[in-house]
């Protein structure tokens, strides 16, 4: 019984160390720095380009978002 | 046999603290998904707190797009900023150039409705300039003047320089156009900076 419960402690503490782990994956920030490119990105619908695409847009260099719906 | 019993016992009681353990584990799993992206489907949102429709004090300045169809106003310690080709921006920045107050009013360019605007605004920030965004709050059917809208409140940090702002956003249906408000300002100064942009909000004006 011995032997037994230590076998199924081990595993408990695996599985728990496996959990914990996989939440710090989820919760941790992950900040990439984007490089964005300075070409002009299209939209394919006639939308307004981004990246820089012209217009120097706040939200592509850590600004405040716009209401641009595209990409 | 008494030690058996005792080793039984014991292994019981550790067994049960190890699934007490991975439960509350897995628990901040899930809860750190919801609150990091999209809430978890059946979360409660609360409503956006918002303005009643009213026109901009008079001292306020006006910008339009839309061909005049749709009119953002904004306080005179804004002034306009460039944006997208169609749209209009105003913003204030302190000393350092930073943002303090940032307001813009763009054409609908999208699949965004009135039915759709929360996931749609999350899920936009996330694929065009944001790090991780929150949702806050919601509403719908908020009355704007000559139209009809759905806000949300969320919170977003950005890719480049992990700035973190939080927005009202409102996607603006009138009779004849469709159009989107954000009013947003650094999470940090959120608080003392809402009322204004709200009224800001509350002033936009559409046909």
């Amino acid at each position: 019984m011995s032997r037994t419960f230590g076998r199924t402690l081990i595993g408990s503490l695996a599985l728990l160390a496996a959990l914990v782990a996989g939440c710090s994956s989820h919760s941790t920030p992950t900040h990439h720095h984007s490089t964005h490119s300075s070409a002009p990105t299209s939209n394919g619908g006639g939308g307004i380009p981004q990246n820089n695409g012209g217009d120097h847009d706040g939200d592509n260099n850590g600004g405040p978002s716009d209401g641009d719906g595209n990409i | 046999m008494a030690r058996l019993t005792s080793a039984t016992a014991r292994f019981r009681w550790v067994a049960a603290g190890m699934l007490a353990a991975a439960s509350v584990a897995a628990a901040g799993c899930s809860s750190s998904r919801a609150t990091g992206a999209h809430p978890a489907s059946g979360a409660s949102i609360p409503p956006v707190r918002v303005l009643a429709a009213q026109h901009a004090p008079a001292s306020w300045h006006e910008a339009s797009l839309l061909s005049g169809r749709a009119v953002l106003a904004y306080p005179p310690a804004m002034h306009r900023v460039g944006g997208d080709r169609g749209t209009v921006s105003a913003a204030q920045f302190n000393a350092s150039g930073a943002y303090l107050m940032y307001i813009n009013a763009t054409p609908k360019q999208s699949s965004e409705t009135l039915q759709n605007w929360p996931g749609f605004r999350i899920e936009h920030l996330k694929e065009e300039s944001a790090v991780r965004a929150r949702l806050i709050a919601e509403s719908h059917g908020v009355r704007f003047l000559g139209g009809i809208g759905t806000c949300v409140v969320d919170a977003y940090v950005t890719k480049v320089r992990s700035n973190h702002f939080t927005e009202l956003a409102c996607f603006v249906r009138g009779q004849t156009t469709s159009s989107v408000i954000i009013a947003a300002a650094p999470t940090a100064s959120w608080t003392s900076a809402s009322p204004v942009l709200m009224r800001a909000i509350a002033a936009y004006r559409v046909q």
